[in-house]
């Protein structure tokens, strides 16, 4: 009963670890309320007062860097790792929310809703890098969850788009399941649920309830699994990134990705750090199927979101390769291929929800053909975004893709290396054939780039951000590594 | 008296189970759920856990079974129409766990009343576990983070059912 009287001793310095989470959903509630008072000619207000929000609460993320706070008695944590997540998880959202300006009008979802949703799914992502406690694990992977079930099937008179958030919603709402038993295992086993308790009771070298902590991480792992994509949990994603709204896909492929391995990140490299070896093994397997297949099936796919969602499982799987290698030096690079695969992920999104082909969305791979002589920058950010994706130098893709790799090989695991490195040449082959339709092939009638300041800004900030990381990568590495000695 | 509570208790709940599964007509099958439902709730008040025991009676037997009865008048399903597909793999199944489960109840029953009533029971009733106070204390102290956050979660599915629903 400890508990009540460290509470009252901390708690205005609890209160400072929640603060980013709480800025965030105090303006999506604003968002929402604003929402009834606006004129319909005046929503634009609403992605402006979204990005307000994203940046006072990565002001406030900046103001506490630093600092290291536990609060609400072991609940929430603010280090190094969580304030990185959670400008990353910021960015990405400020990103999606300036495409969405341009995009969200023409597909016609430009609601308070949707931008109050995609605040909240904000929160909830934050909550979970920064959680030190299952249960506000648990909370933020549902907050992020259920946002996302709803922003998928935005499109309420498409059927593509209902079907998505159908299927995201049933595998979901069945891999939290998982989760769950997982973390009653968890408690079960450590007699507590925060991260640390887990912790100090494998590593006080006692009696330890093996079998109990085994099942609770197969279970925990499968719902992790589940909600990166990976194989052999990953059927969902091609159909539910394929049917969502672009702009939601861009959010669903980075920012809710990115939350959960800071997540995975958190719970088996600190909580569950002692039976790290014994999980590497899984994590060994569910790696290399998870790159293998989801490289070899984006080769056949025909449209571009089809494509870029198997490419996602790819990434998933490179970063699982990065966990299984663990330790400072693997968890490092899950932190700069999380940055990295923000920026030329959401730039890829970004031109795709641009472009436009006969009152549709220019989803087709043949759409892209020629795209280089009527819009010689968008094709440049595209075909930079492409060779980023596959890895080539000098672009931020290539060495988050070498600290990875070098990760693997220095932690012994020279053969998932190889077969990572083998994957990405793989990779180039369908990622350059967009390069290819674009500056190649005859040009396709009717393609349209409607001008869009925000759009564009996003995709400048997206290109800047893939070379910076390409050509200065020793600073961002330098920064990942102090995020991450925060929590070992 | 415990003993004899807990082994009416659990008869009641593993046979309107079997019955929810078996029967024809899905009223029916509703109705024997409140019934499963309400004795499990009971087995949790042997248990000392009086909150989760409301509540089960709360949550489950109220509100999700009024769910499951609007369900069934939308849909208005005749009994005929429901015939179940269920294969012989999936009513040995059922049988083989009725089985079990009344197996462990007369385990439990028989075997284990003293092991019940003088470790697991008394220690939980001491510390004056599962009350709706001590619980009560624990959400507000210790877990007001999670408490707070929850309610966040619940505005989310606020939000996010009235974003599918309403009309433009």
């Amino acid at each position: 009963m400890g508990a009540a009287t460290s509470f009252s001793g901390v708690s205005d310095m609890g209160l400072l670890a929640a603060a980013p989470f709480s800025a965030v959903v105090f303006f999506a509630i604003v968002v929402l309320l604003l929402d009834f008072l606006l004129p319909p000619g005046r929503k634009w207000v609403l992605p402006l007062v979204s990005l307000v929000g994203l940046l006072a609460s990565s002001v406030l993320v900046t103001f506490l860097w630093g600092r290291e706070v536990v609060g609400f008695s072991g609940a929430i944590s603010l280090d190094r790792f969580s304030s990185f997540f959670d400008l990353l998880l910021l960015l990405g959202t400020a990103l999606v929310v300036l495409s969405s300006f341009f995009y969200a009008r023409r597909e016609g979802i430009e609601r308070g809703e949707y931008y109050s949703l995609l605040l909240f799914a904000t929160s909830g992502a934050m909550l979970m890098a920064s959680a030190v406690d299952m249960v506000v694990f648990f909370l933020g992977l549902e907050i992020l969850s259920v946002s996302l079930y709803v922003l998928s099937g935005f499109f309420r008179d498409r059927t593509v788009s209902v079907e998505a958030a159908v299927k995201y919603f049933v595998l979901g709402a069945f891999a939290s399941g998982f989760l769950l038993y997982g973390i009653a295992l968890f408690y079960g086993a450590a007699g507590s649920t925060q991260y640390g308790a887990m912790q100090a009771m494998l590593s006080s070298g006692g009696d330890a309830p093996t079998l109990l902590v085994y099942a609770a991480c197969a279970l925990l792992m499968v719902g992790l699994c589940f909600k990166l994509g990976s194989v052999p949990f990953h059927m969902w994603v091609p159909d539910v990134y394929q049917g969502a709204p672009t702009s939601v896909t861009g959010y669903m492929s980075v920012v809710s990705k990115a939350a959960v391995f800071a997540a995975f990140v958190r719970i088996f490299g600190t909580g569950l750090a002692p039976v790290q070896i014994e999980l590497s093994k899984v994590l060994w397997v569910l790696a290399v199927a998870t790159m293998t297949l989801g490289n070899l099936a984006a080769i056949s796919q025909t449209n571009i979101k089809r494509m870029l969602a198997y490419s996602s499982i790819a990434h998933a799987g490179y970063l699982l390769v990065a966990l299984t290698a663990a330790g400072r030096a693997g968890y490092s690079s899950v932190l700069f291929y999380a940055l990295a695969y923000a920026f030329m992920t959401l730039g890829a999104f970004g031109v795709i929800a641009l472009l436009r082909r006969e009152e549709q969305e220019a989803l087709d791979l043949t759409s892209y053909s020629g795209l280089s002589t009527r819009h010689p920058l968008l094709s440049g950010a595209m075909a930079l975004f492409m060779i980023s994706l596959a890895g080539i130098p000098p672009t931020g893709g290539f060495f988050a893709k070498f600290y990875v790799f070098s990760a693997a090989v220095g932690a012994g695991y020279v053969d998932l290396a190889v077969i990572g490195v083998l994957n990405s040449l793989v990779s180039v082959y369908f990622y350059m054939r967009i390069v290819y339709l674009m500056y190649m092939k005859e040009e396709t009638v009717g393609i349209e780039a409607p001008p869009s300041l925000a759009a564009r800004a996003a995709l400048l900030i997206c290109v800047l951000g893939t070379l910076a990381m390409g050509v200065f990568p020793s600073g961002f590495a330098r920064l990942v590594a102090s995020s991450v000695s925060a929590i070992f | 008296m415990t003993a004899l509570l807990f082994f009416v208790c659990s008869l009641v709940a593993i046979a309107s189970a079997a019955l929810v599964v078996s029967r024809k007509n899905p009223v029916h099958s509703v109705l024997f759920l409140i019934v499963c439902l309400l004795s499990v709730a009971l087995l949790f008040l042997l248990l000392g856990a009086q909150f989760i025991a409301a509540l089960q009676v709360i949550v489950y037997a109220g509100a999700i079974v009024v769910l499951f009865v609007f369900v069934l008048m939308l849909l208005n399903v005749k009994k005929e129409t429901v015939t179940l597909h269920s294969s012989t793999v999936q009513k040995l199944g059922a049988v083989i766990l009725v089985i079990v489960l009344l197996m462990e109840a007369l385990f439990v029953a028989v075997m284990g009343v003293g092991w019940l009533s003088k470790e697991a029971w008394i220690a939980a009733s001491g510390i004056s576990f599962g009350t709706v106070q001590s619980i009560g204390r624990e959400l507000f102290t210790r877990y007001l983070f999670q408490f707070e956050v929850a309610s966040v979660l619940l505005l989310v599915a606020i939000v996010g059912a009235i974003a599918i629903t309403k009309k433009r």
